[in-house]
């Protein structure tokens, strides 16, 4: 079992590691709407924050050496499901390719750290 | 076991299989369909765990402990239920409750031959996010040492757990086969 901390990554709000790996399947610790540059420091607005949760996702999986085409699976949790579902989805489609959608669930929830608007975590698979 | 069923062979070269489902709901109304490829040479049985030291399951909630398959434990999320004493009325506080949470999935991880330390997703709900996200990561740390590789993690609050609990946990875990 590889437990992975990447270097520049996004800062952790709690004790964590970045992300999980054994037998080809990689669990990745939920990501903030934050950067690694302004820990604890969100945009304003779903998209924004949208737009950040992906990219440190991407952070994560690229210091593996994977990206956003090997998620398998993604949870989405936020924190206003009426208000915020559709925007989350423009973006969060916007970052897979055509038919490349991975499976996903998501909910609404009544709080995140940073009182962040968005959550995301993710199970990816090592080609 | 019967061998698994094989109905078409895989290419070699892409590890995904992209299918789509006829008839079931998707988020595009017309999609390109691939067959489903269900072999899988490796695919072993799964083993369902029921514990019997480990806090039941509601009558109204039916579940197994934990499912366990190729190594993998998927472990069902567990509340502060005192496994001893399952109609006893829930500790108090977040930091109890959460403490009688990581008691359960420790007998059913030892039921199953797991450890704590085989964990590699964490999943923490709690009901009371703002004021017990804190609280709730002193205990963390006492069962996922610092200086130990810890899980990875999501924390959310949620609007409701069972039994009006304060925080539930689920796990899974990874073992290589002996």
């Amino acid at each position: 079992m590889l437990f992975h901390m990447i270097a520049g990554g996004p800062q952790p709000v709690a004790p964590f590691s970045h992300a999980v790996e054994t037998d080809g399947f990689v669990f990745v610790t939920g990501q903030m709407p934050d950067t690694p540059d302004a820990p604890g420091v969100l945009p304003e607005g779903i998209a924004a924050q949208t737009r950040n949760v992906m990219a440190n996702l991407a952070t994560v999986l690229g210091g593996l050496g994977l990206g956003l085409e090997h998620v398998v699976m993604a949870r989405v949790y936020i924190t206003r499901f009426k208000e915020d579902y559709a925007e989350m989805n423009a973006v969060y489609r916007s970052f897979f390719a055509e038919g490349r959608l991975p499976a996903r669930t998501c909910v609404g929830v009544t709080g995140l750290a940073y009182d962040a608007l968005i959550e995301i975590d993710l199970i990816a698979r090592r080609p | 076991m019967p061998a698994p069923s094989r109905v078409s062979t895989p290419s070699a070269s892409s590890f995904t299989i992209q299918a789509w489902i006829p008839g079931c709901a998707g988020h595009d109304a017309v999609a390109p369909y691939e067959p489903i490829d269900l072999q899988d040479t490796r695919m072993p049985p799964k083993i369902h765990h029921v514990v019997p030291d480990a806090a039941p399951p509601p009558p109204s909630s039916l579940y197994s402990h934990a499912v366990e398959a190729n190594g993998f434990l998927y472990v069902t999320g567990q509340l502060p239920t005192d496994p001893d004493a399952p109609d006893a009325p829930l500790v108090e506080g977040v930091e109890a409750q959460a403490g009688m949470c990581f008691e359960n999935l420790r007998r059913i991880l030892a039921h199953a031959g797991y450890a704590l330390s085989d964990a590699m997703f964490v999943r923490i709900y709690l009901s009371d996010f703002e004021r017990d996200f804190a609280a709730f990561n002193g205990v963390y740390v006492r069962h996922f040492p610092q200086d130990q590789p810890l899980p990875s993690r999501t924390t959310v609050g949620v609007s409701a757990l069972g039994r009006k609990a304060l925080v539930e946990i689920d796990m899974v875990c990874f073992k290589a086969n002996d």
